[in-house]
Formats: C-alpha cells, structure tokens, sequence
C-alpha cells in the first residue's frame, strides 16, 4: 500500500479516533477562517454594490487594483501583516502577532478583494433590465437594488465559496503572523506543512483528506443558503 | 400640436444628449388623454429614449414634462443641468406609480411568471391572495395563465412579451408606455396585444404611448400619430390626417418608402 493508501487509512483512524491534535487544528481552521469571511462579507458586499452602480473618476484604476488583489499570493499578505504587527511594526505595541486574530487580519486581506471583486462582476453580470423593470413597477431605488441583488444571488455565492476556499487553505500566512504553534495557531494547513517536512506523510495526508471533507461540507451548506430565496413575491411596501 | 385641459402629458422643448450625440434635439408633444398616441420613427431615431424619459426612469437634459392628473394636480417635472435621476425622487414615485413601461426585451425575475406579476401589486401594499387572484385574471387576459406556476425564465419571447403585457393588466396603470410591442409577437399574439390595447384604452381609461417602426401597426391603433426623426417630432396629427394629408415632406416619404417595401 503506497503511502496515500497509508494516508486514507490513518485519515479516518484520526478522524474516528477523535485525536485532539487534529480536531484542534481544524477548530483553528474554520475559526480563523469564518471570522475573515463574516469581516470581508460584511464590509465586501456593501462595497461591491457601490463599485458596481457608482460612476467616479478613477472607478477602473480602484477596480484594477480590486482584481489585482484577487490574486494576492497569500505570502505577500503574510508579509504586510507580519511587517504591520512585528514588534517593531506599526501596530506592534497591540501584541497581536502568532496570535489568532493575526491570521484572521491576514485573511481578510486575501478574501475582501474576492468578495468585492467577484460581487461587482456578478451585480453588473445579472440583467440590468431587472432594475428598470422593478422601478417600472412601482419600486424605489432601494427596492429595485434589493431585486437586483436577488437576480445576482449566485454570482454573491460564488463569492463568499471562493473566498472560502482561499482562506481556508492557505498556509503562506497562516505560518508567517501566526507561526503555527501548537494548541495555539495551528491550523489543518500549518500542521501539514510540518508533519510533511517530519517526514509523516500519511500524517500529511490525513490532514489533507479532512481539509477537502470539510471545504465539501461548508460549499454544501452555503449552496443550500443560497438556493433558499428563488422567489421574488416576498416584497415590503414602503411609502 | 396645442396643449389642451385633456393633454394627459405635455412635453416642451426637451433634450437629451449621451455624450456628444444629441439624441433627442427638441421634443415638443402631447398626448391626450384616454387615446392611444403612436411615435414612429427609423431605427436610431431615439424612441426608446424618448420612451424612458417619459416614463421616468431617465433623466432628460433639458427641458418639461408635464403629466396632468396623474397625482392630484399638474405635475411638471423641469430637467436642467442640476437635475437628479428621477428614479431618487419621491414626486416622482408617486407619478411613476401611475404609469408603466412595457420593454422591448422584456426583463423577468427569475421565479415563477405568477410571482412577476404580483411583485408591482405587493409593493403597492396588497396583500398577497388578493395579488394572486388579480394577476391570475391578468394572466388570463393576456393569454398565458396556463404558465402562471412555470419559472419566467422558461418562457419564449412571444410568451415573455405576453407576460408583460399581463404585468400592465393587473396593474393598471394610467398612462402605459410600450417599446416595439409586437416585435416578437406571433400575427395572433398581435391581434391579442392590439385588442387589449383598445378594451384598455375605451374599457379602463388608460393611455397608451406606443414607439414602433411599424407603420402598419400604426394605423390599425392610433388615434394620433407623431413622427419622430433625427431627435424631433417632425409631425402630430390624429391618424387619418397623418397617413392621408402628411404635411411634412419627410414624414410624406417615410409613409411612402415604407409602403413600397
């Protein structure tokens, strides 16, 4: 049996086993990943939708900038954020490097590009007649944006399981501000690196394996999210 | 082309231009009320523009609509440099609530085709067995209730054209703008569109504004027509006289040089 054989088999005796070890590095995970996808949504869409309906002067220099953020190589933002909170760093005196909340901050700066990106594509994407058509039926503004909004629904899904998969498997980051210390900030990506380098491939592998099952669980349940509002009936009047 | 107390709109010297093109030079028009007005025009010429600026989800550049006894009074609506969209104004809603444009590519929302029609009637604060109940008899109207629990966006062309028309049906608007209406409609669809548009008009006292290259659609509806050409109404007079005695040696050889095709 190879070692990705191996590796399957001791995946589901980790999983099976309820090795603390690993459980805790995937609590990490999906802690330090979901607090950066709540931060980037939050402040993302509402960005996205101003880009996509505002005209200013030097809107395409800032969306150029927005889509070259898109692929920051994770590293890069390890590099900024490790720079911004060093002791030395401008935020140094906060303590917040190998901490946590490093890593989230890092995250964001990879995921709030891809939010606002991915959301400006699909608003300008879903078709435009369907503003005009709601304001011709009696919408305001506010209404005919919240129509079209429901039109883009699946560009705005794809954005949040893009951003998703992003961070939550980036390692370049995570390692550099939150310096994979066990029990601490070791996240499933973190701790395959190391296990690789101590030669534990199957150890490696496991990892991996629950990495992949548990980006499958999250896309499932943001899809079935996604797919709850087909209707447009449900309107609230407003005078 | 004198505005009278039953001119529904009347529209003085309005411009619009999209960057240096001037698409509309100066719009003078009205339309009377309870009559069906058709706007012809080659293609280019700015009808639809035209079309949106009266149904307020354009800005002109320059110049006044005024809409009579849409709301309780004159509402003229002046455009200058400083004018907002009018889709940010609360006036403006209120007008634009009496009134509804019916798009050449009709747009849908994705859901059911019931759900496309009882959107205006919840915004308008109905509630939701009422609007079923109205857009179904809408639905009936225009010819396709049998679609009514389909998703919109399985529908043809034709099918979404008469969804539009259902659209304007349960909600009855005052005053209903139509871009091109038969241009993706079957010869019955057309037939259907154009009797509805007469039981609106004589039935329901609405007012039609209709833009079309289709001289022959022209004739089989208006009461007036007007001519509109290289961002002018060139020519407005009731039907008869337009088709019959055209003054205007531009308006005398569009009718002609359509005739000949």
């Amino acid at each position: 049996m190879g070692d990705i054989g191996r590796g399957f088999v001791q995946a589901v005796r980790l999983i099976l086993s309820l090795d603390p070890g690993t459980y805790e590095a995937l609590g990490m995970s999906l802690r330090v990943t979901m607090s950066a996808l709540f931060w980037s949504a939050l402040a993302g869409f509402p960005l996205g939708i101003l880009l996509a309906f505002s005209h200013f002067r030097g809107k395409q220099g800032v969306m150029n900038v927005v889509y070259t953020l898109m692929g920051f190589p994770p590293v890069v933002a390890g590099l900024l954020v490790y720079l911004l909170l060093s002791r030395s760093g401008p935020l140094g005196p906060l303590g917040l490097l190998y901490t946590p909340t490093a890593m989230v901050i890092a995250q964001i700066a990879l995921a709030l590009p891809v939010i606002v990106g991915l959301s400006v594509l699909g608003l300008r994407g879903a078709d435009k007649g369907v503003f005009d058509l709601a304001l011709t039926l009696g919408a305001t503004r506010a209404q005919a944006s919240i129509a079209l909004l429901r039109e883009a629904r699946l560009a705005i899904l794809g954005a949040v399981i893009t951003a998703f998969g992003n961070a939550v498997s980036e390692v370049g980051a995570a390692m550099l501000v939150g310096g994979n210390i066990q029990g601490a900030t070791r996240t499933l990506t973190t701790a395959l690196v190391l296990e690789t380098r101590q030669g534990s491939f199957d150890r490696a592998i496991a990892l991996g394996i629950i990495l992949l099952l548990v980006s499958f669980l999250v896309n499932v349940v943001l899809s079935r999210l996604g797919e709850g509002t087909s209707e447009v009936g449900n309107v609230r009047h407003i005078d | 082309m004198s505005a009278t107390s039953t001119d529904l709109i009347t529209v003085r010297d309005m411009r619009k231009r999209f960057g240096t093109r001037e698409v509309l030079r100066s719009i003078d028009l009205s339309v009377p009320a309870h009559s069906i007005t058709v706007i012809l025009g080659t293609n280019g010429a700015g009808k639809t523009t035209l079309l949106r600026i009266l149904g307020l989800l354009e800005p002109a550049d320059e110049g006044t609509v005024a809409y009579d006894a849409l709301v309780p009074g004159v509402s003229t609506v002046t455009y200058g440099v400083s004018t907002r969209s009018p889709a940010q104004d609360q006036h403006c809603l209120l007008l634009r609530r009496q009134m509804q444009l019916a798009f050449q590519h009709p747009a849908i929302f994705s859901g059911s085709v019931l759900s496309n029609v009882t959107y205006g009637l919840q915004l308008r604060g109905m509630n939701h067995a009422e609007a079923e109940e109205r857009s179904m008899a809408a639905l009936r109207e225009a010819g396709i209730a049998e679609r009514a629990h389909q998703h919109a966006s399985s529908l043809s062309g034709g099918e979404a054209a008469r969804l539009s028309v259902a659209r304007a049906l349960a909600l009855q608007p005052r005053l209903l703008f139509l871009d091109e209406p038969s241009a993706s409609l079957d010869p019955y669809g057309t037939k259907l569109l154009e009797d509805l548009l007469l039981h609106m008009r004589d039935d329901l006292n609405m007012t039609a504004v209709i833009v079309t290259q289709d001289i022959f659609e022209a004739r089989r509806v208006a009461d007036q027509v007007a001519f509109l050409h290289e961002g002018r109404i060139v020519e407005q007079a009731t039907r008869d006289a337009f088709f019959t005695q055209p003054r205007d040696d531009r308006t005398r050889h569009f009718v002609a040089g359509e005739l000949l095709v």
